[in-house]
């Protein structure tokens, strides 16, 4: 196409929005209150001023307005996943660690999964990679592995020559469903035994039989 | 085929969209399916004469879309390479339908004339008289007679879309006028 | 041809000349010219409801297809099953609720044409939920929206949807008959600031935590 006729397509197409104020709005007309899209956008745009990373928050105010929440609620979780965006930032920088986006958003789900700005300094300044260490100690942590346990098994398995973060919430889910505790199978994990050979104390509590489902 | 203001306002450009699905975000090609499953319905079940086949022909080229993806030059852009990919899909389904009808081109040779006098049930004869008439025009004819009368492009916004001449679409178009004309003789006063 | 339109006639319809500059002789073929043109069908056309559910289900569909690409890591070459079961320690009343999740990851490939990024998983989503007219899933993923996620069912009790989730932290839960909001009850949860818990799923390097 001529360039010419490629602007009058463009322009026919509709031109992208200019700034991300319009941006957050319009992704959240329809589905929040009008009244709650302005606080929404407000907290937004502070989170931007301090170079928060934002799509968790633009998500959480979909969320609630999906979930038919009240608006006063929205905006409260809003401003509480801006508070922990804001810790996570600043946890990770003490850390010596990289500022990225994606290390902030996983420090804010490490946050929200249960563990402490303290975690996620001490997490973050474990292994080069932060990202990778919050996100899987935050899994940990949605798991119900206690904070101590996570932190500990999390950080020797990073500093482990040959050690897979990746591998680690399986390795405790496997441990958990042959009756461990959460913090007994984090602990057996980091032994390094992983689902091989440990006991669990105590009887093994009644597990529900059901049928395989079927593959479809 | 005008932007509508609920689709101006509708979030992040195409490129940030078609870059994001690029990366990995698949759900977000749904964005893209929302903004113009709409806008082009109209031009696809009047190229093909039936919403049927214009649903088909719009779900073939959003797939397409997809795994071709990669090959979009402008992001930006996403809407014009789409219609082209949606145009090329409506007139192999065109040439299909020809092949199966060889008769289709020729519908409008015996369309019945006006019967009832009464105002009302004349217009709505006429609208049944011209849209049957529409279909016995050639492809390209009828093309540009929707972009221009229904979608109310200019014939410079359909050069650009389609890549044609302005000078070659004119040509199309006054052959399609007389075409109608002779088609829609009984309804001509 | 006796029949054609008059060139001035025609463009006057094609909006390049006005009525008015028409001499009289021409003005009543162009006016019976612009009835015919106000009779044209111009409504919009309104798609079935399922459109864009079909779309995006071809969509994953092709996304999912593509073989598997090979890794440093040697255990990711093939399909692999993680099976979540219902802990044990849960109560009666939740497990009557509707219970296993089994989520299949296996690594996205990285050719060159495709959509999929190499730092993608496909996940399958499945729920057992015997008695349900319909099940969704709504996330981080598909901006909340519980409407445009179907899963599918072959025997009215599991229902399953397969999506590309790229790297990072979802959080999600299913949407049963179009109202009840259900976490995954084999997948990890969290608070989800309204009073009730999300699931989460991680996505690194290719692969679901």
């Amino acid at each position: 196409m001529r360039p010419a006729a490629v602007l009058t397509a463009v322009a026919l197409a509709g031109a992208p929005l200019l700034g991300a104020q319009t941006d957050t709005r319009s992704r959240l007309e329809g589905r929040v209150p009008p009244a709650i899209v302005v606080v929404v956008d407000s907290i937004i745009a502070d989170a931007t001023a301090h170079a928060l990373p934002t799509e968790a928050l633009i998500q959480k105010a979909l969320e609630g307005g999906a979930k038919g929440v009240a608006g006063d609620r929205i905006v409260a979780a809003v401003q509480q996943l801006s508070a922990r965006l804001a810790a996570a930032a600043e946890a990770i920088a003490g850390a010596g660690a990289g500022r990225s986006a994606a290390a902030i958003e996983a420090g804010a789900f490490a946050l929200t999964a249960g563990l402490q700005p303290d975690d996620v300094r001490t997490l973050a300044g474990a292994a080069p990679d932060a990202v990778i260490v919050l996100r899987v100690a935050g899994t940990l942590s949605a798991i119900g592995v206690p904070r101590g346990e996570t932190v500990a098994l999390v950080v020797s398995t990073a500093q482990r020559e040959g050690g897979d973060l990746t591998t680690l919430p399986q390795a405790v889910e496997a441990a958990m469903t042959r009756g461990a505790s959460p913090a007994q199978a984090a602990r057996l994990a980091q032994g390094g035994a992983g689902d091989r050979g440990a006991q669990p104390h105590g009887p093994p509590p009644d597990r529900p039989t059901r049928p395989k489902p079927k593959r479809p | 085929m005008r932007q509508t203001d609920e689709q101006d306002r509708e979030g992040p450009g195409d490129g940030a969209i078609v870059r994001a699905v690029l990366a990995g975000e698949v759900e977000r090609y749904g964005v893209l399916v929302r903004r113009y499953r709409d806008r082009y319905a109209r031009y696809a079940s009047h190229l093909l004469g039936s919403v049927e086949l214009a649903e088909d022909a719009l779900q073939d080229a959003f797939v397409r879309a997809y795994e071709r993806l990669s090959q979009c030059r402008d992001p930006d852009n996403f809407a014009g390479w789409f219609f082209l990919i949606l145009r090329n899909r409506c007139f192999a389904e065109r040439r299909r339908l020809a092949r199966r009808s060889p008769l289709l081109e020729d519908l409008g040779a015996t369309l019945p004339a006006p019967g009832r006098t009464d105002a009302a049930l004349e217009h709505a004869e006429l609208r049944r008289a011209v849209q049957q008439a529409l279909l016995a025009l050639t492809a390209e004819q009828r093309e540009v007679f929707v972009l221009r009368h229904v979608e109310q492009l200019s014939y410079d916004e359909i050069a650009a879309r389609t890549g044609q001449t302005v000078g070659a679409l004119k040509m199309r178009m006054h052959r399609g006028y007389d075409r109608l004309r002779v088609l829609l003789k009984e309804h001509w006063r | 041809m006796s029949d054609g339109l008059d060139p001035q006639v025609k463009r006057v319809l094609d909006g390049e000349a006005e009525f008015t500059t028409l001499p009289p002789p021409l003005r009543a073929q162009a006016a019976a010219a612009r009835r015919v043109l106000d009779a044209v069908d111009r409504a919009p056309v309104q798609l079935s409801a399922g459109f864009e559910a079909r779309v995006m289900a071809a969509v994953r569909d092709r996304a999912a297809r593509r073989g598997p690409v090979r890794r440093a890591v040697a255990w990711l070459v093939a399909p692999r099953e993680v099976r979540l079961v219902v802990r044990p320690w849960v109560t009666g009343a939740l497990a009557a609720a509707a219970a296993v999740a089994i989520v299949v990851a296996w690594p996205a490939p990285d050719a060159p044409l495709a959509a999929v990024g190499s730092d993608s998983v496909a996940v399958r989503f499945v729920l057992h939920a015997p008695g349900a007219r319909a099940v969704t899933v709504a996330g981080t993923f598909n901006q909340w929206d519980a409407t445009v996620t179907p899963l599918v069912t072959s025997d009215g009790d599991l229902w399953v949807a397969t999506l590309v989730l790229p790297r990072g932290e979802h959080q999600y839960a299913f949407v049963v008959d179009g109202a009840e909001w259900v976490p995954d009850p084999a997948a990890p949860t969290v608070d989800d600031g309204f009073g009730r818990r999300n699931s989460v799923l991680a996505v690194n390097g290719g692969r679901a935590l």
